[in-house]
């Protein structure tokens, strides 16, 4: 039935590039090894943590899904609603230039917003100021009953 | 990760190849739909009932391209601040798909394009107004965006010849915020479901609720009655499925006797009700329209 959908439907289904070690670079399509780092995805309720391995470049939001790390991403990453949003460490926060406008009114109206928010699909990772990066992952957004 | 919740039993797709009938007639629609390079609904949104519809001849054609501007948890169709213009090919495409599926009955859909000046109302009216010029005797349903509430836009697809008018209000009032886009909401839907119906009292309008997102039976009750205040006939209900990873959760399976009782309750309000798990606005609308519709006044 999956391949009666066409490309148009499969297309959009994330690449499972084959994970190596911590340290090592990953190959993309074009041949291009891209500098990894790691990060830490946090959850309070139930206390968890999850720390994954993520190539520089790619957003917040592509690195959880690409590890099965529960965000929604309902929009696609195109920063049209609220659903990816995470809570960064000030440090970290201030590390990184502001949200622009457009995220801006998009987090207004993420559940548990913070000052240290930001929508996980508009974060480009970025070789050593992002490596150790903690995202915290807010109560609300994953589940109606948090 | 949270564990899945398991589908129940009574959740069961249909298997096109059930019959050699039906896996031609599937094969056909899917070819037609490849040819002309039209979009379903059907496929963007992963809907669980393709197998079914395509095998008996008919898909929900979704006009204004496969990427929509907002992005509401429970749709899986893409969402960019600026899709790609509408194609000005699209109504003789769509001309062409329903000559070839042989069908009377169609539904339209579309994509809301809240980036469009008009909000794609205008190519919407000339699909419909096409598609009646081609053949006067098909019926098309359309089920449509809230066009930002901008009434002079509902009144233009008001008038371009559908017979039913639909337009969804999702989920309960409550859950608005929750489930749909920033952009929609519940007395914006229903505003627009009572336009349609006032500007053209000829035009049958329906909607269509989700259940299993948290939902509380008094609130469903009451989205009865305020569809049946704006003048609404046709309501579905429908269980939310996710569609992808990315979508928000299902909160509950309803089960198949729960959505008999929201018929019955739809019913002794005095509309016509189509409920069931795998019911959705556009299933089998042409047999309920034959049956219900078509028979009254």
């Amino acid at each position: 039935a999956r391949a009666a959908f066409g490309r148009r439907a499969t297309a959009r289904m994330p690449r499972r590039p084959p994970q190596l070690g911590a340290a090592a670079s990953l190959g993309g399509p074009g041949g291009h090894r891209r500098p990894c780092i790691n990060v830490t995805f946090v959850k309070a309720e139930p206390v968890w943590e999850a720390s994954v391995v993520a190539k520089t470049g790619q957003t917040v939001l592509e690195v959880a899904h690409e590890h099965g790390i529960d965000i929604e991403g309902a929009c696609g990453g195109e920063c049209a609603c609220s659903t990816c949003h995470v809570i960064l460490e000030q440090a970290a926060y201030d590390g990184m230039p502001e949200p622009d406008d457009d995220e801006a009114d998009m987090l207004d109206l993420a559940s548990h917003v913070s000052d240290t928010s930001r929508l996980g699909c508009q974060v480009k990772l970025e070789r050593g100021r992002d490596d150790g990066l903690r995202i915290h992952i807010p109560a609300g957004v994953v589940n109606l009953l948090a | 990760r949270a564990p899945m919740m398991r589908k129940p039993k009574w959740l069961k797709m249909y298997n096109p190849n059930v019959t050699p009938e039906g896996a031609e007639t599937y094969k056909k629609v899917r070819a037609t739909i490849k040819q002309t390079g039209l979009a379903t609904v059907c496929q963007e949104a992963r809907c669980p009932n393709a197998g079914e519809c395509w095998s008996s001849g008919t898909a929900t054609v979704m006009i204004m391209g496969d990427t929509c501007t907002r992005g509401c948890r429970f749709c899986s169709i893409a969402t960019s601040r600026k899709p790609p213009p509408p194609d000005p090919d699209e109504p003789s495409k769509v001309a062409h798909a329903v000559e070839q599926w042989g069908i009377d009955y169609i539904v339209l859909t579309m994509v809301d394009r809240d980036d469009l000046p008009d909000q794609g109302a205008a190519h919407v009216a000339a699909t419909v107004r096409n598609l009646r010029e081609r053949d006067p005797k098909l019926h098309i349903e359309t089920l449509v965006g809230d066009f930002q509430g901008k009434m002079q836009y509902v009144e233009e697809l008001a008038d371009s010849g559908m017979h039913v008018y639909a337009h969804n209000i999702e989920t309960v009032e409550r859950l608005q915020n929750h489930v749909r886009d920033r952009r929609a909401g519940y007395a914006q839907s229903l505003s627009v479901l009572e336009h349609a119906k006032k500007y053209r009292p000829d035009l049958v309008t329906k909607s269509s609720i989700m259940l299993g997102l948290g939902e509380q039976d008094e609130e469903v009750h009451q989205a009865l009655r305020d569809l049946r205040d704006a003048g609404v006939e046709v309501v579905t209900f429908g269980q939310y499925l996710q569609p992808t990873k990315r979508n928000m959760k299902v909160e509950r399976y309803v089960t198949p006797e729960e959505f008999d009782g929201w018929a019955r309750a739809g019913e002794a309000l005095g509309l016509h009700v189509a409920s069931g798990p795998m019911v959705r606005s556009s299933y089998r609308a042409g047999e309920f329209y034959k049956a219900r519709i078509a028979k009254r006044a």
